[in-house]
Protein backbone atom coordinates (compact mmCIF):
# COMPACT_ATOMS: atom_id res chain seq x y z
CA UNK A 1 0.00 0.00 0.00
CA UNK A 2 2.61 2.78 0.75
CA UNK A 3 6.16 3.40 -1.70
CA UNK A 4 9.37 3.77 -0.05
CA UNK A 5 11.33 6.21 -1.43
CA UNK A 6 15.07 4.76 -1.69
CA UNK A 7 16.94 8.39 -0.40
CA UNK A 8 14.99 9.18 2.57
CA UNK A 9 13.60 5.44 3.67
CA UNK A 10 10.49 7.24 4.17
CA UNK A 11 7.58 5.62 2.91
CA UNK A 12 5.63 7.89 1.04
CA UNK A 13 1.69 7.68 -0.42
CA UNK A 14 1.26 7.61 -4.12
CA UNK A 15 -2.13 9.85 -4.69
CA UNK A 16 -2.88 6.82 -7.54
CA UNK A 17 -2.67 4.18 -3.98
CA UNK A 18 -6.20 5.72 -2.77
CA UNK A 19 -8.01 4.25 -5.75
CA UNK A 20 -7.30 1.04 -3.40
CA UNK A 21 -9.61 2.36 -0.99
CA UNK A 22 -12.22 3.43 -3.62
CA UNK A 23 -14.81 0.75 -2.88
CA UNK A 24 -15.27 0.47 0.91
CA UNK A 25 -15.35 4.66 0.94
CA UNK A 26 -18.11 4.27 -1.48
CA UNK A 27 -19.73 2.04 0.42
CA UNK A 28 -19.45 4.36 3.85
CA UNK A 29 -20.80 7.33 1.96
CA UNK A 30 -23.88 5.74 0.49
CA UNK A 31 -24.61 3.76 3.45
CA UNK A 32 -24.16 6.64 6.04
CA UNK A 33 -26.50 8.92 3.24
CA UNK A 34 -28.99 6.50 3.49
CA UNK A 35 -29.30 6.47 7.18
CA UNK A 36 -29.41 9.84 7.67
CA UNK A 37 -32.20 9.93 4.75
CA UNK A 38 -34.61 7.04 6.55
CA UNK A 39 -34.32 9.41 9.59
CA UNK A 40 -35.59 12.60 7.66
CA UNK A 41 -37.74 10.75 4.81
CA UNK A 42 -39.54 8.04 4.22
CA UNK A 43 -37.70 6.09 2.94
CA UNK A 44 -37.61 2.00 3.55
CA UNK A 45 -35.15 1.11 5.94
CA UNK A 46 -34.54 -1.76 3.61
CA UNK A 47 -33.69 0.40 0.22
CA UNK A 48 -30.71 2.50 -0.78
CA UNK A 49 -27.91 0.89 0.26
CA UNK A 50 -27.50 1.37 4.26
CA UNK A 51 -27.72 -2.60 4.76
CA UNK A 52 -30.80 -2.31 6.79
CA UNK A 53 -32.75 -5.40 5.01
CA UNK A 54 -34.22 -7.40 7.52
CA UNK A 55 -34.41 -4.79 10.03
CA UNK A 56 -37.96 -4.12 9.96
CA UNK A 57 -41.26 -4.68 8.65
CA UNK A 58 -41.22 -1.69 6.58
CA UNK A 59 -40.14 -2.86 3.59
CA UNK A 60 -41.23 -2.41 0.01
CA UNK A 61 -43.72 -5.25 0.46
CA UNK A 62 -45.40 -3.56 3.42
CA UNK A 63 -45.96 -1.08 1.21
CA UNK A 64 -48.98 -0.41 -1.44
CA UNK A 65 -50.21 2.72 -3.77
CA UNK A 66 -54.12 2.93 -3.65
CA UNK A 67 -55.86 4.55 -6.85
CA UNK A 68 -59.51 5.60 -6.46
CA UNK A 69 -60.73 7.63 -9.48
CA UNK A 70 -63.25 10.01 -8.96
CA UNK A 71 -66.37 10.65 -10.85
CA UNK A 72 -69.61 12.49 -10.66
CA UNK A 73 -71.72 9.34 -8.86
CA UNK A 74 -68.98 8.88 -6.41
CA UNK A 75 -65.21 7.50 -5.60
CA UNK A 76 -64.26 4.21 -7.55
CA UNK A 77 -61.09 1.99 -6.02
CA UNK A 78 -59.03 0.40 -8.43
CA UNK A 79 -56.32 -1.74 -8.65
CA UNK A 80 -53.16 -0.06 -9.03
CA UNK A 81 -50.78 -2.68 -10.04
CA UNK A 82 -53.54 -3.75 -12.53
CA UNK A 83 -53.42 -0.14 -14.21
CA UNK A 84 -49.28 0.01 -14.61
CA UNK A 85 -49.13 -3.57 -15.23
CA UNK A 86 -48.41 -3.50 -19.15
CA UNK A 87 -47.05 0.51 -18.39
CA UNK A 88 -43.02 -0.43 -17.37
CA UNK A 89 -42.33 2.84 -17.42
CA UNK A 90 -45.21 4.18 -14.69
CA UNK A 91 -44.47 1.09 -12.80
CA UNK A 92 -40.76 1.67 -12.38
CA UNK A 93 -41.48 5.06 -10.94
CA UNK A 94 -44.48 3.97 -8.61
CA UNK A 95 -41.79 1.53 -7.76
CA UNK A 96 -39.66 4.34 -6.61
CA UNK A 97 -42.10 5.71 -5.08
CA UNK A 98 -42.70 3.40 -2.80
CA UNK A 99 -39.19 2.97 -1.70
CA UNK A 100 -39.29 6.54 -1.04
CA UNK A 101 -42.67 8.13 -1.18
CA UNK A 102 -42.93 11.62 -2.58
CA UNK A 103 -45.68 13.63 -3.98
CA UNK A 104 -43.80 14.84 -7.20
CA UNK A 105 -43.14 10.85 -8.69
CA UNK A 106 -46.88 9.80 -7.17
CA UNK A 107 -48.33 12.97 -9.44
CA UNK A 108 -46.52 12.42 -12.15
CA UNK A 109 -47.73 8.17 -11.84
CA UNK A 110 -50.79 10.16 -11.97
CA UNK A 111 -50.12 12.09 -14.43
CA UNK A 112 -49.12 9.21 -16.75
CA UNK A 113 -52.07 7.61 -15.89
CA UNK A 114 -54.51 9.77 -16.81
CA UNK A 115 -52.74 10.77 -20.03
CA UNK A 116 -52.23 6.97 -21.01
CA UNK A 117 -56.23 6.72 -22.19
CA UNK A 118 -59.62 6.60 -21.38
CA UNK A 119 -61.10 5.16 -18.39
CA UNK A 120 -64.08 3.54 -19.25
CA UNK A 121 -66.59 0.42 -17.54
CA UNK A 122 -65.64 -2.64 -19.47
CA UNK A 123 -67.85 -4.93 -17.49
CA UNK A 124 -67.47 -8.27 -17.06
CA UNK A 125 -63.93 -8.35 -18.36
CA UNK A 126 -61.11 -6.28 -16.91
CA UNK A 127 -60.04 -5.00 -14.09
CA UNK A 128 -62.10 -4.97 -11.37
CA UNK A 129 -63.43 -1.90 -9.00
CA UNK A 130 -65.69 -1.88 -6.52
CA UNK A 131 -69.75 -1.94 -7.05
CA UNK A 132 -69.98 -4.48 -9.77
CA UNK A 133 -67.83 -2.27 -11.83
CA UNK A 134 -65.09 -3.41 -13.65
CA UNK A 135 -62.21 -0.53 -15.08
CA UNK A 136 -59.79 -0.66 -17.94
CA UNK A 137 -57.57 2.31 -19.34
CA UNK A 138 -57.85 2.41 -22.65
CA UNK A 139 -56.71 3.65 -25.46
CA UNK A 140 -58.96 6.16 -27.00
CA UNK A 141 -58.88 3.81 -30.43
CA UNK A 142 -59.61 1.06 -28.49
CA UNK A 143 -62.11 2.29 -26.46
CA UNK A 144 -64.03 2.77 -29.81
CA UNK A 145 -64.23 -0.78 -30.81
CA UNK A 146 -64.19 -2.33 -27.23
CA UNK A 147 -67.86 -2.07 -26.30
CA UNK A 148 -66.69 -0.66 -22.86
CA UNK A 149 -68.36 2.47 -21.80
CA UNK A 150 -66.35 5.56 -21.09
CA UNK A 151 -66.69 6.55 -17.75
CA UNK A 152 -67.12 10.56 -16.53
CA UNK A 153 -64.13 10.84 -14.78
CA UNK A 154 -63.26 14.36 -12.54
CA UNK A 155 -60.01 13.10 -10.90
CA UNK A 156 -57.58 10.54 -9.91
CA UNK A 157 -56.28 9.84 -6.15
CA UNK A 158 -52.95 7.98 -5.84
CA UNK A 159 -51.79 7.36 -2.09
CA UNK A 160 -48.82 5.37 -0.53
CA UNK A 161 -49.48 3.38 2.73
CA UNK A 162 -47.53 0.89 4.65
CA UNK A 163 -48.18 -1.30 7.32
CA UNK A 164 -46.70 -1.04 10.68
CA UNK A 165 -46.90 -4.33 12.98
CA UNK A 166 -48.05 -3.94 16.32
CA UNK A 167 -47.09 -7.02 18.72
CA UNK A 168 -47.65 -7.77 22.71
CA UNK A 169 -44.70 -9.37 23.14
CA UNK A 170 -46.10 -12.49 23.31
CA UNK A 171 -47.87 -11.92 26.55
CA UNK A 172 -51.25 -11.49 24.54
CA UNK A 173 -51.33 -13.44 20.92
CA UNK A 174 -54.63 -11.92 20.54
CA UNK A 175 -52.66 -8.24 20.40
CA UNK A 176 -51.02 -9.39 17.62
CA UNK A 177 -51.83 -6.48 15.08
CA UNK A 178 -51.16 -4.42 11.35
CA UNK A 179 -51.99 -0.83 11.02
CA UNK A 180 -52.05 0.55 7.97
CA UNK A 181 -50.49 3.98 7.73
CA UNK A 182 -51.29 6.68 5.24
CA UNK A 183 -47.60 8.67 4.10
CA UNK A 184 -48.29 10.38 0.89
CA UNK A 185 -51.05 11.20 -1.16
CA UNK A 186 -51.91 13.18 -4.18
CA UNK A 187 -55.28 14.14 -6.49
CA UNK A 188 -54.76 14.49 -9.93
CA UNK A 189 -57.70 16.13 -11.80
CA UNK A 190 -58.74 15.14 -15.24
CA UNK A 191 -57.88 18.06 -17.76
CA UNK A 192 -60.48 19.30 -19.84
CA UNK A 193 -59.76 17.79 -23.57
CA UNK A 194 -56.38 19.26 -25.43
CA UNK A 195 -54.84 20.16 -21.87
CA UNK A 196 -52.53 18.58 -19.40
CA UNK A 197 -53.86 16.88 -16.56
CA UNK A 198 -53.21 19.09 -12.68
CA UNK A 199 -52.65 17.84 -9.65
CA UNK A 200 -52.97 18.53 -5.90
CA UNK A 201 -50.52 17.92 -3.12
CA UNK A 202 -52.53 16.24 -0.45
CA UNK A 203 -49.40 14.36 0.97
CA UNK A 204 -49.31 13.76 4.71
CA UNK B 1 -11.91 -29.79 8.87
CA UNK B 2 -9.37 -31.99 7.86
CA UNK B 3 -6.77 -31.54 5.22
CA UNK B 4 -6.65 -35.38 4.15
CA UNK B 5 -10.02 -35.76 4.78
CA UNK B 6 -11.40 -32.49 2.17
CA UNK B 7 -8.80 -33.56 -0.40
CA UNK B 8 -10.96 -35.76 -2.39
CA UNK B 9 -13.84 -33.17 -2.83
CA UNK B 10 -10.97 -30.41 -3.38
CA UNK B 11 -9.64 -32.68 -6.55
CA UNK B 12 -12.94 -30.93 -8.86
CA UNK B 13 -12.91 -27.70 -6.94
CA UNK B 14 -10.13 -25.10 -8.15
CA UNK B 15 -9.55 -24.45 -4.53
CA UNK B 16 -5.55 -25.00 -5.21
CA UNK B 17 -5.99 -21.37 -7.29
CA UNK B 18 -4.62 -18.38 -5.50
CA UNK B 19 -7.75 -16.99 -3.54
CA UNK B 20 -8.00 -13.80 -6.05
CA UNK B 21 -8.35 -15.94 -9.09
CA UNK B 22 -10.82 -18.25 -7.69
CA UNK B 23 -13.12 -15.25 -6.35
CA UNK B 24 -12.41 -13.51 -9.80
CA UNK B 25 -13.92 -16.97 -11.17
CA UNK B 26 -16.82 -16.98 -8.98
CA UNK B 27 -17.52 -13.29 -8.75
CA UNK B 28 -17.66 -13.60 -12.90
CA UNK B 29 -19.94 -16.76 -12.49
CA UNK B 30 -22.54 -15.32 -10.19
CA UNK B 31 -23.20 -11.91 -12.87
CA UNK B 32 -23.16 -14.67 -15.60
CA UNK B 33 -26.15 -16.12 -14.01
CA UNK B 34 -27.71 -12.88 -12.88
CA UNK B 35 -27.43 -11.52 -16.39
CA UNK B 36 -30.24 -13.95 -16.89
CA UNK B 37 -32.35 -12.59 -14.26
CA UNK B 38 -35.46 -11.83 -15.86
CA UNK B 39 -36.95 -9.64 -13.37
CA UNK B 40 -33.90 -7.25 -12.62
CA UNK B 41 -31.91 -7.19 -16.13
CA UNK B 42 -29.28 -6.16 -14.85
CA UNK B 43 -26.12 -7.09 -17.34
CA UNK B 44 -28.92 -5.16 -19.60
CA UNK B 45 -25.92 -3.64 -21.90
CA UNK B 46 -25.41 -7.22 -22.79
CA UNK B 47 -24.96 -9.23 -24.89
CA UNK B 48 -21.27 -7.55 -25.02
CA UNK B 49 -21.45 -7.83 -21.25
CA UNK B 50 -22.15 -11.33 -21.09
CA UNK B 51 -19.43 -11.86 -24.13
CA UNK B 52 -16.83 -10.47 -21.83
CA UNK B 53 -17.86 -12.17 -18.75
CA UNK B 54 -17.58 -15.91 -20.38
CA UNK B 55 -14.47 -14.72 -21.93
CA UNK B 56 -12.92 -14.37 -18.52
CA UNK B 57 -14.39 -17.44 -17.29
CA UNK B 58 -13.09 -19.44 -20.01
CA UNK B 59 -9.79 -17.60 -20.07
CA UNK B 60 -7.59 -17.46 -16.92
CA UNK B 61 -5.59 -14.66 -18.11
CA UNK B 62 -8.25 -12.20 -18.80
CA UNK B 63 -9.25 -12.54 -14.80
CA UNK B 64 -6.49 -10.52 -14.16
CA UNK B 65 -7.09 -8.08 -16.89
CA UNK B 66 -7.23 -3.70 -15.84
CA UNK B 67 -9.32 -3.46 -18.48
CA UNK B 68 -11.77 -5.89 -18.30
CA UNK B 69 -12.72 -5.66 -15.03
CA UNK B 70 -12.81 -1.77 -15.82
CA UNK B 71 -15.08 -2.39 -18.23
CA UNK B 72 -17.47 -5.08 -15.60
CA UNK B 73 -17.34 -1.88 -12.91
CA UNK B 74 -18.77 0.38 -14.97
CA UNK B 75 -21.40 -1.91 -16.88
CA UNK B 76 -22.78 -3.48 -13.49
CA UNK B 77 -23.03 0.44 -11.92
CA UNK B 78 -24.17 1.73 -15.40
CA UNK B 79 -26.83 -1.13 -15.26
CA UNK B 80 -28.25 -0.28 -11.47
CA UNK B 81 -28.27 3.40 -11.76
CA UNK B 82 -31.90 3.49 -13.00
CA UNK B 83 -32.63 0.82 -9.89
CA UNK B 84 -30.64 2.89 -6.99
CA UNK B 85 -33.69 2.99 -4.93
CA UNK B 86 -35.52 -0.52 -5.85
CA UNK B 87 -32.44 -3.11 -5.52
CA UNK B 88 -31.83 -4.63 -2.59
CA UNK B 89 -28.37 -4.38 -0.86
CA UNK B 90 -26.13 -6.97 -1.98
CA UNK B 91 -26.58 -5.48 -5.63
CA UNK B 92 -24.98 -2.62 -4.03
CA UNK B 93 -22.44 -5.03 -2.63
CA UNK B 94 -21.60 -6.77 -5.89
CA UNK B 95 -21.21 -2.94 -7.28
CA UNK B 96 -18.70 -2.13 -4.51
CA UNK B 97 -16.51 -5.54 -4.98
CA UNK B 98 -16.44 -4.88 -8.68
CA UNK B 99 -15.03 -1.54 -8.03
CA UNK B 100 -12.45 -3.01 -5.44
CA UNK B 101 -11.05 -5.62 -8.21
CA UNK B 102 -11.00 -3.02 -10.77
CA UNK B 103 -9.05 -0.65 -8.52
CA UNK B 104 -6.63 -2.97 -7.35
CA UNK B 105 -5.61 -3.87 -10.53
CA UNK B 106 -5.15 -0.24 -11.76
CA UNK B 107 -2.79 0.03 -8.72
CA UNK B 108 -1.27 -2.91 -8.72
CA UNK B 109 -1.16 -4.91 -12.01
CA UNK B 110 0.92 -7.66 -11.22
CA UNK B 111 0.47 -8.26 -7.83
CA UNK B 112 -3.39 -7.25 -6.27
CA UNK B 113 -3.63 -10.06 -4.04
CA UNK B 114 -2.68 -8.04 -0.92
CA UNK B 115 -4.87 -5.23 -1.85
CA UNK B 116 -7.71 -7.04 -2.87
CA UNK B 117 -7.57 -8.97 -0.13
CA UNK B 118 -7.75 -6.06 2.65
CA UNK B 119 -10.51 -4.61 0.30
CA UNK B 120 -12.80 -8.36 0.64
CA UNK B 121 -12.11 -7.67 4.80
CA UNK B 122 -13.15 -4.02 4.77
CA UNK B 123 -16.45 -4.93 2.62
CA UNK B 124 -17.34 -7.13 4.74
CA UNK B 125 -16.79 -5.79 7.53
CA UNK B 126 -18.58 -2.51 6.67
CA UNK B 127 -21.34 -4.65 5.52
CA UNK B 128 -22.28 -6.65 8.50
CA UNK B 129 -21.35 -3.12 10.71
CA UNK B 130 -24.08 -1.19 9.30
CA UNK B 131 -26.23 -4.04 9.01
CA UNK B 132 -25.68 -4.31 13.06
CA UNK B 133 -26.19 -0.08 13.27
CA UNK B 134 -30.09 -0.36 11.10
CA UNK B 135 -31.28 -3.67 13.32
CA UNK B 136 -30.23 -1.52 16.74
CA UNK B 137 -31.99 1.50 15.27
CA UNK B 138 -34.67 -0.53 14.26
CA UNK B 139 -36.72 -0.74 17.71
CA UNK B 140 -38.98 -3.66 16.23
CA UNK B 141 -35.84 -5.78 15.64
CA UNK B 142 -34.66 -5.88 18.86
CA UNK B 143 -37.41 -6.46 20.85
CA UNK B 144 -38.73 -9.67 18.26
CA UNK B 145 -41.83 -8.15 16.79
CA UNK B 146 -39.92 -8.13 13.32
CA UNK B 147 -39.66 -11.79 13.59
CA UNK B 148 -42.24 -12.39 14.85
CA UNK B 149 -44.03 -11.00 11.85
CA UNK B 150 -41.61 -12.90 9.26
CA UNK B 151 -42.75 -16.28 11.26
CA UNK B 152 -46.43 -15.85 11.19
CA UNK B 153 -46.73 -13.53 8.19
CA UNK B 154 -47.07 -16.84 6.22
CA UNK B 155 -44.79 -15.28 3.56
CA UNK B 156 -40.80 -15.26 3.73
CA UNK B 157 -40.05 -17.71 6.40
CA UNK B 158 -43.51 -19.77 5.48
CA UNK B 159 -41.87 -23.03 4.97
CA UNK B 160 -39.54 -22.51 8.44
CA UNK B 161 -42.59 -21.59 10.17
CA UNK B 162 -44.63 -24.43 9.05
CA UNK B 163 -42.35 -27.41 9.04
CA UNK B 164 -39.44 -26.43 11.96
CA UNK B 165 -41.64 -24.40 14.11
CA UNK B 166 -45.02 -26.75 14.00
CA UNK B 167 -47.05 -23.40 13.50
CA UNK B 168 -50.30 -24.22 12.46
CA UNK B 169 -50.84 -24.23 8.30
CA UNK B 170 -54.51 -22.71 8.84
CA UNK B 171 -52.55 -19.64 11.28
CA UNK B 172 -50.28 -19.18 8.24
CA UNK B 173 -52.77 -19.19 5.45
CA UNK B 174 -55.08 -16.94 7.61
CA UNK B 175 -52.55 -14.13 7.88
CA UNK B 176 -51.46 -14.24 4.42
CA UNK B 177 -54.91 -13.71 3.33
CA UNK B 178 -55.31 -10.82 5.52
CA UNK B 179 -52.19 -9.02 4.66
CA UNK B 180 -53.22 -9.43 1.23
CA UNK B 181 -56.20 -8.02 1.93
CA UNK B 182 -54.23 -4.76 3.05
CA UNK B 183 -52.34 -4.62 0.32
CA UNK B 184 -54.97 -4.57 -2.72
CA UNK B 185 -57.21 -2.19 -1.49
CA UNK B 186 -58.85 -1.97 -5.17
CA UNK B 187 -60.48 -5.67 -4.64
CA UNK B 188 -62.18 -4.79 -1.49
CA UNK B 189 -65.49 -2.43 -1.04
CA UNK B 190 -64.00 -1.10 2.22
CA UNK B 191 -60.38 0.17 2.73
CA UNK B 192 -59.05 -2.21 5.74
CA UNK B 193 -56.57 -0.23 7.53
CA UNK B 194 -55.73 -2.57 10.38
CA UNK B 195 -56.22 -6.79 10.71
CA UNK B 196 -55.49 -9.34 13.35
CA UNK B 197 -52.42 -11.30 12.87
CA UNK B 198 -52.72 -15.27 14.44
CA UNK B 199 -50.45 -17.55 15.81
CA UNK B 200 -49.33 -19.61 18.87
CA UNK B 201 -47.41 -17.33 21.44
CA UNK B 202 -44.42 -19.51 21.93
CA UNK B 203 -43.25 -17.63 18.27
CA UNK B 204 -42.38 -14.39 19.91
CA UNK B 205 -39.93 -16.59 22.04
CA UNK B 206 -38.54 -18.07 19.07
CA UNK B 207 -38.09 -14.48 17.25
CA UNK B 208 -36.26 -12.83 20.15
CA UNK B 209 -34.07 -15.63 20.28
CA UNK B 210 -33.44 -15.04 16.50
CA UNK B 211 -32.52 -11.68 16.86
CA UNK B 212 -30.13 -12.09 19.38
CA UNK B 213 -28.33 -14.94 17.34
CA UNK B 214 -28.69 -12.43 14.10
CA UNK B 215 -27.13 -9.27 16.38
CA UNK B 216 -24.47 -11.91 17.79
CA UNK B 217 -22.92 -13.11 15.07
CA UNK B 218 -23.35 -10.35 12.69
CA UNK B 219 -21.85 -7.73 15.32
CA UNK B 220 -19.22 -10.50 15.90
CA UNK B 221 -17.92 -10.81 11.72
CA UNK B 222 -18.02 -6.92 11.89
CA UNK B 223 -15.04 -6.45 14.67
CA UNK B 224 -13.57 -9.60 13.45
CA UNK B 225 -13.20 -8.50 10.04
CA UNK B 226 -12.88 -4.52 10.85
CA UNK B 227 -10.25 -5.14 13.44
CA UNK B 228 -6.34 -5.03 12.20
CA UNK B 229 -4.59 -8.08 12.45
CA UNK B 230 -1.80 -5.92 13.36
CA UNK B 231 -3.16 -4.84 16.55
CA UNK B 232 -4.74 -8.39 17.47
CA UNK B 233 -3.61 -9.22 20.90
CA UNK B 234 -2.29 -12.37 20.16
CA UNK B 235 -2.18 -14.75 17.30
CA UNK B 236 -3.23 -13.40 13.92
CA UNK B 237 -3.98 -16.93 12.57
CA UNK B 238 -6.30 -17.35 15.13
CA UNK B 239 -7.90 -13.90 13.87
CA UNK B 240 -8.17 -15.29 10.65
CA UNK B 241 -9.40 -18.74 11.41
CA UNK B 242 -12.16 -16.81 13.90
CA UNK B 243 -13.10 -14.30 10.96
CA UNK B 244 -13.78 -17.62 8.42
CA UNK B 245 -15.73 -19.39 11.15
CA UNK B 246 -18.25 -16.03 11.94
CA UNK B 247 -18.49 -15.48 8.25
CA UNK B 248 -19.20 -19.58 7.30
CA UNK B 249 -21.53 -19.46 10.33
CA UNK B 250 -23.63 -16.47 9.45
CA UNK B 251 -24.23 -17.82 6.14
CA UNK B 252 -24.81 -21.18 6.43
CA UNK B 253 -27.29 -20.10 9.18
CA UNK B 254 -28.87 -17.47 8.12
CA UNK B 255 -29.27 -18.31 4.49
CA UNK B 256 -31.17 -21.98 6.04
CA UNK B 257 -33.99 -19.49 6.32
CA UNK B 258 -33.90 -16.57 4.53
CA UNK B 259 -32.97 -18.18 0.99
CA UNK B 260 -31.12 -14.46 -0.67
CA UNK B 261 -29.01 -16.47 -2.40
CA UNK B 262 -27.12 -13.52 -4.15
CA UNK B 263 -26.70 -12.13 -0.90
CA UNK B 264 -24.95 -15.05 0.68
CA UNK B 265 -22.82 -15.64 -2.30
CA UNK B 266 -21.46 -12.31 -2.22
CA UNK B 267 -20.69 -12.81 0.98
CA UNK B 268 -18.80 -15.85 0.50
CA UNK B 269 -16.57 -14.43 -2.49
CA UNK B 270 -15.42 -11.87 -0.12
CA UNK B 271 -15.11 -14.50 2.38
CA UNK B 272 -12.87 -16.85 -0.13
CA UNK B 273 -11.07 -13.41 -1.64
CA UNK B 274 -9.75 -12.11 1.95
CA UNK B 275 -8.13 -16.18 2.57
CA UNK B 276 -4.53 -15.89 2.64
CA UNK B 277 -2.91 -18.18 0.35
CA UNK B 278 -2.02 -21.06 2.41
CA UNK B 279 -5.47 -21.47 3.64
CA UNK B 280 -6.46 -23.65 1.14
CA UNK B 281 -8.87 -25.80 3.39
CA UNK B 282 -11.22 -22.73 3.92
CA UNK B 283 -11.12 -21.81 0.34
CA UNK B 284 -13.04 -25.36 0.28
CA UNK B 285 -15.03 -24.40 3.04
CA UNK B 286 -16.48 -21.02 1.35
CA UNK B 287 -16.98 -23.01 -2.22
CA UNK B 288 -18.74 -26.02 -0.39
CA UNK B 289 -20.64 -23.03 1.44
CA UNK B 290 -21.27 -21.63 -1.92
CA UNK B 291 -23.09 -24.57 -3.26
CA UNK B 292 -25.01 -25.46 -0.08
CA UNK B 293 -26.45 -22.16 -0.55
CA UNK B 294 -27.78 -22.78 -3.98
CA UNK B 295 -28.91 -26.03 -2.46
CA UNK B 296 -31.12 -23.86 0.33
CA UNK B 297 -32.84 -21.90 -2.73
CA UNK B 298 -34.68 -25.42 -3.65
CA UNK B 299 -38.13 -25.39 -2.52
CA UNK B 300 -38.01 -27.44 0.00
CA UNK B 301 -40.97 -26.16 1.49
CA UNK B 302 -43.20 -27.54 -0.83
CA UNK B 303 -41.54 -30.94 -1.69
CA UNK B 304 -41.48 -31.59 2.13
CA UNK B 305 -45.22 -29.94 2.65
CA UNK B 306 -46.27 -32.08 0.10
CA UNK B 307 -44.62 -35.26 1.20
CA UNK B 308 -46.08 -34.67 4.98
CA UNK B 309 -49.46 -33.99 3.78
CA UNK B 310 -49.33 -37.26 1.70
CA UNK B 311 -48.29 -39.02 4.75
CA UNK B 312 -50.37 -37.51 6.95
Amino acid sequence: MSASSPASGVERWRPRQLLAFVAPALLCAVALTQLVAVGQTPLSRWKGGGFGMYSGVDSVRARWIRAVLVTPSGELPLSFDRLVDDRPGLAHVARNARSLPDANSLAAVGRGLMAAGLFADCTPTGVRGVSGHYVKLLPPRQLRTSGCRRLAVTGLVLEIWRYDYRSGGGKDPGDRRLVGEKLVAVAVEAAPPGSRATEQDGGT
Amino acid sequence: MSETGAAGAMRWLPTDAPSFDLAALLTLLMLVFSASDPDFPFMAVAPVSVAVLMAAVIWPALRRSRIVWVYIAVAVIWARLPWLLVMDNHHYLIAYWCVAVASCLLVASTRPEPLVNRNARGLLGLAMGFAVVQKGLSGEFANGAFFEFLLLSGDRFAAFSELVLRVPAADLAANQQVVAALLTPGATRDLVTEVAIVGPSYVYGVAVAMSAWTLLIEGLAAVLFLWPASHWPGDARRLRQARNVALLCFAVTTYAIATVAGFAWILLILGVAQCEEDERVTRFAYCAAFLLVLVYTLPWGSWLGAGLGAGS
